[in-house]
């Protein structure tokens, strides 16, 4: 083998150890794609399909935490008082999300895991703010929980996502959240979390949108802006509704 | 082709034909019996999701509809008093403003839910009870030919105590000679009582028109939706401006289906009999006061319910 020969093996070498070393080495950078990235409420609303996506490395899991905005919320509490069940007080409880959907993947034990991961609805316990008038129950938090998740803008979905076979070190993952009827107008975050085998966590959040749109937003608008005008539009349009149904009758069957 | 509407007020998506059906059933009670259906439709609402305050709200709205339509169809019939049901809606008017400060000490007593439920529960069950005894007795006394009225001693101090009050005044389509003084108090009363419970107070005026003011059953039923009417435009726009809680959609959706259903019950009503349509709505208020204790005696499936409402 001649000086040549061994300079060029070795120039191949080290360009395809070049190559391969970032596929083993380095992370891929983290990028969702949403969609759609913007939820319009319009007159048939009746709650939306939000798509997750993206390429992590194939050893690693990824969750999502889809949320909103800290809101504030003024409940009844019942109780008995002389046998008899009735509102006993009322509960204000404080920092914690108007929407909150955890997002799990396909296989393993996520149900212990998330718990460990500080992860789902326990991690929301924490941070809650209660106050009160009246007897507080004990179990205000599950009760809580339980009131969300009837409505359900409070949701840990098991096998929401799914991965694609490795190819290169990689693999292609989709989480679909579905976002409730009665999900508000304003900014959402999603927070997406890459587990490694060893327990690492990284981080790298994204927004979205939910937008009220067309007579919608309209009648909105008019309620929050023009009060008055908003109650009497609506007063009148009862009135003539009521009297021109009472029209119509008269002249399809007449009195008796 | 999904049937499901957004409610922009409510924040939430029903299915277009469940609402439509439910302002049917409601109009149809109101134009049968001449009651808002305040209790029926409110609860109802909130169990499909409306948040209580929106329904509560809405629901007035959409009464406002269905009792122009009943009463605007009684009207024709000449089943409506317009002198006594602008006594008693001034009356109404006076009471509701009372009774809304009423409330408000008994909440800082503490004592206010408990006092409202069992009042309403006692008043629901005194009322339906005796409305079905008195049209069951009526309507066997017709059945064997027995034409001398039930005339207790009671009644008869009543009446006198009736005849004893100044400015007596014609009320011409109820066939009745009485002081205005009488409807004005009975309104009062039926204001603070309807304020205190949190309804419309059809429920309690149709009784009080029957029984205290003796008008004939059909002229109550269209009165009284006309005193129901002006209640509830009163409340809409008070609750379009204050709390902003009149969810337009959904009222209209309701009213489509209760305008409908007032005129069919305006008609049933005019083809039945006096003394059958109080047995049929003293059945109607029994239900509400059975379906109203059984709520306060069994526990409830979750103790935290969201704030406001009926």
């Amino acid at each position: 083998m001649n000086r040549n020969t061994l300079n060029c093996i070795l120039f191949i070498s080290i360009c395809l150890i070049a190559t391969a070393f970032p596929v083993i080495a380095k992370p891929i950078p983290l990028n969702l794609t949403i969609s759609p990235e913007t939820v319009n409420i319009s007159t048939f609303f009746s709650g939306e399909k939000l798509t997750i996506s993206g390429e992590i490395s194939s050893d690693d899991d990824i969750v999502i935490e889809v949320s909103g905005h800290d809101s504030k919320n003024e409940y009844d509490v019942k109780g008995r008082r002389s046998g008899l069940w009735m509102t006993t007080g009322q509960v204000h409880i404080d920092q914690v999300p108007q929407l909150y959907i955890l997002l799990l993947p396909q296989g393993k034990d996520w149900e212990h895991r998330i718990e460990s991961l500080g992860l789902g609805m326990l991690q929301l316990k924490s941070r809650m703010k209660t106050s009160r008038t009246g007897k507080m129950p004990p179990d205000i938090f599950n009760m809580f929980i339980d009131l969300k998740k009837s409505q359900a803008l409070y949701d840990e979905v098991f096998q929401a996502t799914t991965y694609s076979s490795a190819v290169n070190g990689k693999k292609h993952f989709t989480s679909v959240c579905t976002l409730p009827s009665s999900i508000r107008p304003g900014e959402y975050t999603i927070k997406a979390t890459t587990i490694t085998p060893a327990g690492e966590e990284k981080s790298v959040m994204a927004d979205f949108a939910v937008d009220e749109v067309g007579f919608i937003k309209l009648v909105n608008d008019m309620s929050d802006n023009n009060r008055i005008l908003y109650g009497v539009t609506a007063v009148v349009i009862a009135l003539l509704a009521g009297l021109i149904m009472g029209i119509l009758f008269k002249q399809s069957g007449g009195s008796h | 082709m999904h049937w499901n509407i957004y409610l922009p007020i409510a924040h939430a998506s029903l299915s277009l034909p469940l609402v439509v059906g439910l302002g049917l059933v409601v109009g149809l009670l109101s134009g049968l019996f001449g009651v808002g259906g305040g209790f029926l439709m409110t609860p109802l609402l909130i169990m499909f999701g409306i948040p209580p305050t929106v329904a509560a709200a809405s629901d007035s709205n959409q009464i406002v509809a269905a009792s122009a339509s009943g009463c605007f169809a009684h009207y024709r019939l000449g089943n409506v008093d317009f002198k006594m049901g602008t006594y008693l809606l001034i009356g109404g008017v006076i009471g509701g403003t009372g009774g809304v400060q009423l409330i408000k000490v008994l909440r800082q007593m503490g004592n206010a839910d408990f006092l409202i439920k069992i009042t309403y529960v006692l008043m629901l069950g005194f009322v339906g009870g005796y409305m079905l005894l008195e049209s069951i007795q009526a309507m066997r006394k017709k059945k064997s030919e027995t034409s001398a009225p039930p005339v207790t001693k009671k009644e008869s101090a009543y009446a006198r105590m009736l005849n004893s009050l100044p400015y007596k005044t014609n009320f011409a389509k109820s066939g009745i000679v009485l002081s205005p003084v009488v409807p004005l108090f009975l309104g009062v009363l039926v204001g603070i009582l309807a304020a205190i419970m949190g309804v419309g107070g059809g429920f309690i005026m149709v009784p009080v028109m029957v029984y205290l003011l003796r008008m004939p059953m059909h002229v109550v039923v269209g009165t009284s939706l006309f005193q129901v009417l002006f209640t509830c435009i009163n409340v809409t726009i008070l609750q379009s401006y204050s709390n902003r809680t009149v969810d337009f959609v959904l009222a209209l959706l309701l009213l489509i289906g209760s305008t409908i259903g007032a005129q069919i019950g305006a008609r049933i009503s005019a083809k039945i009999n006096g003394d059958q349509l109080k047995i049929y709505l003293a059945v109607l208020v029994l239900i509400v006061m059975v379906k109203m204790t059984y709520g306060l005696v069994v526990p409830p499936h979750t103790l935290l319910v969201l704030h406001g409402g009926h």
